[in-house]
């Protein structure tokens, strides 16, 4: 055990620098033998004194920052909408007998939505319709003024038969 | 109007700054000085200090053991959220940590017993890359590493 001890893999796992199957091994040898245990615990210690004799006094400022950000963020986990998941918001979805799960929609709105493509097939619509609309005019007129060149003609005829 | 929604949101956050703020009060000044040894600059070590407590709200139930070390968790935590640092720094200058601030631990360590001890507390490496650059095997690394535990421990 004093082998395992002085080989130096405590100091690496303290200082975070082991593998994984080096931690796993060290806290399995931890659990195990009560020697390991405390020399983890010296080990930590020193580390310990060794940054205490380092240590810098932060800013008096440092810490309300901090504390603002973790207030910010706690917060905002608090804010979040909860995500929706059927059976559980509400249970209404429950027990419907393995039938398809339809939402009921009954539209209130007076406005619809449209594909797109559509305003080109009524733009189509309102051209066509002006030039029918034109054509419709233009026979109209004409038709009119041949009326009334039959009716001067026929006018013309019954004036040459009274004079003969 | 909103002094339940106030009272309630109150009570849930502030035990968990409070239970931060203590071990801030205890340790801050502890793991500046780690951090600051390691990247050299003040602001820089602030930021990275302000993320490590930041992450240490996030995961409070990793100080509920009394058993464990408390600054040992807190330098993993900053060591982790130093490893892009570590990797955009090149190889490990011992003298410029020792020049930086004098450090009567590291000043009794031997040259060898320094570059390892440095390479994995203030590189963030691991022993086989020490071991690579110093043409060791990983157990003479690992005893180097020992090597200077006892120096910081009978200084």
């Amino acid at each position: 055990m004093q082998e395992y001890i002085n080989s130096g893999i405590l100091e690496t796992y303290v200082m975070g620098c082991a593998s994984e199957q080096e931690a796993r091994e060290v806290l399995s040898m931890k659990e195990k033998y009560p020697e390991v245990k405390n020399a983890l615990i010296e080990l930590e210690n020193d580390m310990e004194r060794l940054a205490a004799s380092m240590a810098i006094e932060p800013p008096h400022n440092l810490w309300p920052q901090i504390a603002h950000e973790i207030n910010e963020i706690v917060l905002r986990e608090h804010n979040q909408p909860q995500i929706y998941r059927e059976g559980i918001n509400t249970g209404k979805e429950e027990n419907t007998g393995g039938k398809p799960q339809y939402i009921d929609v009954e539209s209130e709105a007076t406005h619809m939505r449209i594909h797109k493509v559509w305003r080109w097939v009524f733009a189509a619509v309102f051209v066509l319709g002006k030039i029918f609309l034109g054509f419709a005019i233009y026979y109209y007129l004409e038709n009119r003024q041949m009326n009334e060149q039959v009716n001067e003609l026929k006018t013309e005829l019954k004036q040459i038969k009274s004079t003969k | 109007m909103n002094t339940r929604l106030q009272t309630s949101a109150e009570t849930s956050l502030h035990p968990k700054v409070y239970d931060v703020q203590h071990i801030y009060n205890r340790y801050a000044g502890m793991l500046l000085g780690y951090i600051y040894d390691v990247v050299k600059d003040k602001a820089l070590a602030e930021q990275y200090l302000t993320d490590t407590f930041i992450a240490v709200a996030a995961v409070p139930e990793l100080f509920n053991n009394p058993n464990d070390n408390v600054y040992c968790k807190l330098q993993l935590i900053a060591r982790k959220k130093l490893t892009n640092y570590f990797e955009s720094v090149g190889n490990c200058e011992v003298n410029e940590v020792v020049k930086t601030r004098p450090n009567s631990f590291l000043n009794k360590m031997n040259a060898r017993q320094q570059t390892v001890f440095c390479g994995v507390h203030y590189h963030g490496k691991n022993i086989s890359t020490i071991a690579a650059e110093m043409n060791e095997e990983e157990d003479v690394v690992r005893r180097l590493l020992r090597e200077a535990f006892v120096i910081i421990r009978t200084r």
